[in-house]
């Protein structure tokens, strides 16, 4: 990965801030940057993508490194940002016969409020914890480089509550084909983004480059790609965070249950979580048998169909001061049992099947389900302190 | 998944699988343990000593196999479960319906009156 055109990316933030970029070029220049500037108390954040690859591209680029750091002393607005950058720009741009989308985002650190501008630049999510909920930030002018009526910037406010998140990220991680030639798509960006919220950024960033890296089927992906994240800190952030992505298939339904079920067991080891031998049982068993309802139901067509696309099950395992928890998402159809299962062995010979959500809500606290922007939302939560075996022996 | 299997008489099998039994392993262990009393060894002992993980997948196997052994007099019996499979049982109340014995010796024992009469 190389960050050659990250050079002004800030040392130190406000407490409560994060910040994280990922910048990958398919080939030895690039045409996606991305850079951030800490003015005090502002925060500027620039993405960018020029058309076509190459040294002309990366030329550019490294104009707009310039730029964006001259504009983040004008003004602390987004949209004045961008127009002062084009000022300076559009000269270039028309020599260089390319066009170019960006956006600029421009963050009061001291209450979160933000303004977000964007030039042709189809690809901002910003994520709010509550709910949880996700926005698509739509451009809110023209590239730069194309002739247009109207060359100047609207710009979209927002504030940033304790938890939310902003993306920034260049069309180089939402098209990555997999074998299918199916593109991993804004859903699946959004599939990860939700399922990983709550780790914090850096493992969040690092979650979606393992998922795109899943999707296309080998580390080595075709395009550029760069992502820029910022995250207002939540109010009770996780010890830790062990986010995951994976196919829903059975065998790697079994690698995954095994690496959370050893986690835990190093959270224990980190922590001084003294639980008894049940708590580390327990918790292996329910995350089997959730990962495995969920490649038998959810993913029921593609279960059955193995030459089709898998479905992707996303999830993060989390450590708080009192109990662990496991959020999993996955995109397949919703989830019509019942939560609250019962087991009734009146019969000589009990049932062969059904055992699964029994055992699940027999393992952990609180089992939940929700369907959320269509998607299936289970979150287990445990508590290592005080537990007690809940089943009778 | 390796199973170990042997018939200490012509009518009993055991049967012991080693390693994980979930959704990759259970469909096969479970058809194995299916077909014994079709082939004549309506007795199974089922020695689990060496499964560290078991979860529904491997339920719904032993229960499957309770239900084809009774189809031809026979029982399913369990041996020496590791911690978190006796776990699951409980959880599941299934150890209410298997007999569960600390060695395979003491599981023929107790089916040496099934088989005497079988």
């Amino acid at each position: 990965m190389k960050k050659t055109h990250a050079q002004s990316w800030p040392k130190t933030l406000p407490k409560g801030w994060e910040l994280n970029h990922l910048l990958r070029q398919a080939e030895e220049v690039g045409g996606d940057f991305c850079n951030a500037r800490y003015r005090e108390p502002y925060l500027y954040l620039l993405i960018g993508d020029v058309a076509g690859k190459g040294p002309t591209a990366s030329l550019l680029a490294q104009q707009f490194h310039t730029a964006f750091d001259s504009a983040t002393l004008v003004s602390s607005r987004a949209r004045e940002v961008l127009h002062f950058m084009h000022e300076l720009i559009s000269e270039g741009l028309e020599r260089a016969d390319t066009f170019v989308t960006l956006a600029v985002v421009v963050m009061d650190t001291r209450d979160g409020s933000f303004t977000y501008a964007s030039a042709g630049h189809t690809s901002t999510y910003w994520l709010h914890y509550e709910g949880p909920q996700a926005e698509f930030l739509e451009a809110t002018g023209f590239p730069f480089g194309i002739p247009a009526p109207d060359q100047s910037y609207r710009e979209i406010e927002g504030r940033l509550e304790p938890g939310d998140s902003i993306w920034l990220y260049t069309d180089g991680v939402t098209e990555v084909p997999d074998r299918y030639n199916h593109i991993f798509g804004r859903a699946g960006l959004l599939d990860v983004l939700l399922a990983v919220r709550e780790a914090s950024l850096d493992r969040q960033v690092a979650a979606v480059r393992r998922a795109v890296g899943l999707h296309h089927g080998t580390q080595s992906l075709p395009d550029d790609m760069a992502i820029l994240a910022i995250r207002r800190t939540p109010e009770h952030p996780v010890l830790d965070a062990l986010p995951f992505v994976i196919w829903a298939r059975y065998m790697q339904v079994r690698s995954a249950t095994q690496r959370i079920a050893q986690q835990i067991r190093l959270w224990a080891e980190r922590f001084g979580w003294t639980p008894s031998q049940d708590f580390f049982f327990q918790w292996e068993l329910a995350v089997s048998e959730v990962l495995t309802n969920i490649v038998q139901h959810a993913y029921v067509v593609q279960h059955a169909h193995p030459h089709l696309a898998p479905g992707r099950i996303q999830g993060c395992l989390l450590a708080y001061p009192d109990e662990v928890v496991l959020d999993v998402w996955d995109a397949g159809v919703p989830f019509k049992g019942e939560l609250a299962t019962r087991l009734l062995h009146h019969e000589e010979i009990p049932p062969e099947e059904g055992y699964g959500l029994y055992l699940v809500q027999q393992s952990v606290d609180h089992i939940a389900y929700r369907r959320v922007m269509e998607r299936n939302w289970w979150q287990l939560r445990k508590r290592w302190q005080g537990e007690e075996g809940k089943h009778e022996s | 998944m390796k199973v170990e299997v042997h018939h200490p008489r012509p009518d009993v099998v055991v049967i012991a699988p080693e390693g994980r039994v979930d959704a990759v392993s259970g469909p096969q262990f479970r058809e194995l343990l299916k077909q014994q009393p079709e082939q004549g060894r309506p007795f199974l002992i089922i020695d689990l000593e060496k499964v560290p993980f078991m979860d529904s997948s491997g339920l719904s196997a032993l229960v499957s196999a309770l239900k084809a052994a009774r189809k031809h007099n026979g029982t399913v019996v369990l041996v020496r479960p590791t911690p978190q499979v006796r776990m699951t049982l409980q959880m599941s109340m299934l150890d209410r319906i298997f007999a569960i014995h600390d060695t395979i010796e003491d599981a023929l024992e107790a089916l040496s009156s099934l088989l005497t009469t079988s």
